[in-house]
């Protein structure tokens, strides 16, 4: 107010127009800019869960790898013995079997058992007794079966039965 | 904003200047940018008083300030209820018979004051209400920017600024002010000054002086007052609120006044308003040498910033018969405004 | 007196529209857009990572009761090969078929899978053949996994059988 008695009214660079228009101009920028940064924001958050779930399940692969081996040894196991356990039971049948096959009149008195053969001492009172209700049944089951006797003084004879199976492999 | 103020010089500013003279206003506009004045174009608009503005001259205020971005609006100040005082302390507006209470002031090298009454002024702000106003400015500082272009006299120099409407006599003394008067020459009721004072007698003028000296100390409440004295056929000369003295001593100006129509008569030369500054003149220079209030020193020159138009023979009547010397110079009051809105917006 | 909001200046407006127009299509065309791209493809990169680790998931629990099963049902098959093999033990159990019996251990040899199995000889005596019936049959059931096997002599004596036959034990701790 130094010469004029009112003092002169602002004067403004940019009318109210050209504000508002700056105004909005620049909001509208800053909400694209902040959507924009929403977006980058979830995209790297897709991409680092992403890696994480990956990773996550490489180690869930590498469980089932881990418990395969274990499933994979219990089976073993488990066909191991159940093979030893119907190996035993065929034993147990084959030699019941055999200790059926000898008739009341026939009496053993050793055996030995090999896995490919069989050779049996015992007493028959006749070698027809042996052959027929002895010889005639092992024959079936054995490839090879040979027979000898002894007389006893008793009238009875001592016999040794040799049979073999032969195997394809040709072990004995 | 500061960066506006900063920023602004670079950009386009106009410094339009409002003046009332006559029946019509006047309009400088100036284009200043980056100190350098681009464009001036004026424009006239008829007035049909001072009530009002023209809707034509709105529109072209407001076409200017749409055009540039930064306007100012500057208006001169003819309304009567301003002045000058030597001071600037509450006790010189009282020794002044000024009530502070009701004018704001400019104080001026911290030696004097310049007042307007703030009824005038927010008589001005209405009046632009739809354009806006900046600046007003009072014919003193006007006055006061002419007087300091020139070399400061020491001696007491009288100066009288001469407009359509209204004439400012001040009497400066190295710079600072020692009396100020201000006349109001037309009024709104008149359409044309010269038949007026033709109808209306010196006595009356007397009268005036005589009646206003006896209302005592106006203050600018006064102005309402002389409304009510439009019994007398037009208040055609308001004094300033300043009480004069009555005009009583007879003195070779006296002779004039006291007979008006010989005035008329002995002058043949002297026309119009021609007669209105002569009389103003002397009744100002009365004051100033029988008032105590002012600190008297001779006065030798006059110098006269004519805005209208002064006729050779008031020049040779005042070099004759009041001897003093007289400088003219012819000013453009509309540009000179113009120019102190713009040394006073960008500093 | 700003009346700028008043008197719009189409210049200006159109201006700055224009402005407006080419700032929001640069955002978006050149700035949003990608990204979203982006953002799409990651999603659908994420959701299959995901999927394919549920499934994953999926066939470890299947995998994992499969595991509990088989340790449920082969409990018993499972134990008898953790146990480690007791020479007394055998004796006290073989003891309930046989009388006299003596363990002679033959050799100890490297399973050609993950077992070392022990072979020893027999040798105990017995009333009848059905003692070894039962003690075959008692086998499968006994803490340690054994096989009977060849050579198994038999020969009868005054009162008693007396027999020799060879058993493999298979022992997983023995690898240990």
């Amino acid at each position: 107010m130094r010469l004029s008695f009112i003092a002169p009214r602002k004067k403004h660079l940019f009318s109210i127009f050209t504000k508002v228009w700056i105004v909005f101009i620049i909001s509208i920028v800053i909400l694209l800019n902040i959507f924009n940064l929403f977006i980058v924001y979830k995209n790297s958050d897709y991409k680092q869960t992403a890696i994480k779930i990956k990773n996550q399940r490489i180690q869930l692969e590498k469980d089932i790898e881990n418990i395969d081996e274990k499933i994979g040894f219990i089976l073993r196991q488990k066909a191991v013995a159940e093979e030893i356990y119907a190996n035993n039971i065929i034993l147990k049948d084959s030699i019941k079997n055999l200790f059926d096959l000898v008739p009341d009149q026939i009496t053993l008195n050793k055996v030995i058992m090999e896995k490919n053969s069989l050779v049996i001492y015992g007493v028959t009172p006749t070698k027809d007794a042996y052959n027929f209700l002895l010889s005639a049944p092992l024959k079936s089951i054995f490839h090879t079966s040979q027979t000898i006797f002894y007389l006893t003084d008793k009238g009875w004879y001592n016999f040794v039965s040799t049979n073999k199976i032969i195997n394809p492999e040709g072990g004995e | 904003m500061a960066l506006t103020k900063v920023l602004q010089k670079y950009f386009s500013n106009i410094f339009i200047s409002i003046i009332h003279q006559d029946n019509e206003w006047i309009i400088t506009s100036k284009v200043v940018r980056n100190g350098v004045i681009k464009d001036k174009f004026i424009e006239n608009f008829e007035s049909d008083g001072r009530d009002n503005i023209p809707s034509k001259m709105e529109k072209y205020l407001e076409k200017l300030q749409t055009e540039y971005n930064f306007a100012y609006i500057a208006v001169f100040l003819d309304s009567m209820g301003q002045g000058a005082i030597s001071g600037i302390s509450a006790t010189d507006f009282q020794k002044n018979s000024v009530d502070m209470k009701s004018v704001t002031h400019i104080n001026i090298d911290k030696n004097w004051v310049v007042y307007a009454s703030f009824i005038d002024i927010n008589w001005i702000k209405n009046l632009f209400k739809n354009s806006g106003v900046d600046f007003i400015y009072s014919p003193f500082i006007v006055q006061n920017s002419l007087i300091k272009k020139q070399t400061p006299r020491e001696q007491p120099t009288l100066y009288i600024l001469n407009h359509n409407d209204s004439v400012t006599i001040s009497i400066f003394e190295n710079g600072n002010i020692l009396f100020g008067a201000y006349f109001q020459t037309t009024t709104d009721d008149k359409i044309g000054g010269e038949e007026d004072w033709e109808n209306e007698s010196e006595e009356e003028g007397l009268d005036d002086l005589i009646e206003l000296d006896n209302m005592g100390d106006d203050d600018i409440g006064g102005l309402d007052e002389l409304d009510d004295l439009g019994d007398l056929d037009d208040l055609e000369e308001n004094e300033d609120a300043e009480g004069f003295e009555e005009v009583k001593e007879k003195d070779k100006d006296l002779g004039h006044f006291s007979s008006g129509e010989e005035q008329v008569e002995s002058n043949l030369e002297l026309f119009g308003r021609d007669i209105l500054i002569y009389k103003y003149l002397t009744s100002s220079l009365k004051e100033f040498y029988k008032n105590p209030l002012y600190k008297s020193n001779f006065i030798e020159k006059i110098i006269i910033y004519d805005g209208y138009e002064v006729s050779n023979e008031l020049i040779d009547m005042i070099e004759n018969d009041l001897l003093m010397d007289i400088e003219m110079h012819k000013i453009n009051i509309s540009e000179i405004v113009c120019d102190i809105s713009i040394k006073e917006a960008l500093k | 007196m700003d009346k700028s909001m008043e008197k719009i200046d189409i210049i200006k407006l159109l201006l700055y529209l224009l402005i407006f127009i080419v700032a929001t299509l640069f955002m978006i065309l050149i700035v949003i857009v990608p990204n979203i791209k982006d953002y799409r493809a990651s999603k659908i990169v994420y959701k299959k990572a995901y999927v394919h680790k549920m499934r994953v998931e999926n066939v470890l629990v299947d995998r994992d009761n499969e595991l509990r099963n088989l340790n449920i049902e082969n409990r018993r098959a499972l134990t008898s090969f953790m146990h480690k093999f007791s020479t007394d033990n055998f004796i006290k159990y073989s003891g309930q078929f046989f009388n006299e019996v003596s363990l002679v251990e033959v050799e100890k040899k490297e399973y050609k899978k993950e077992f070392v199995e022990y072979e020893l000889r027999v040798s105990s005596s017995l009333k009848s053949p059905t003692n070894f019936y039962d003690f075959l049959e008692g086998l499968n059931r006994y803490e340690n996994i054994i096989q009977a096997d060849f050579p198994i002599r038999m020969e009868s004596n005054a009162s008693t059988i007396s027999s020799a036959f060879t058993i493999k034990v298979y022992d997983i701790n023995a690898t240990k």
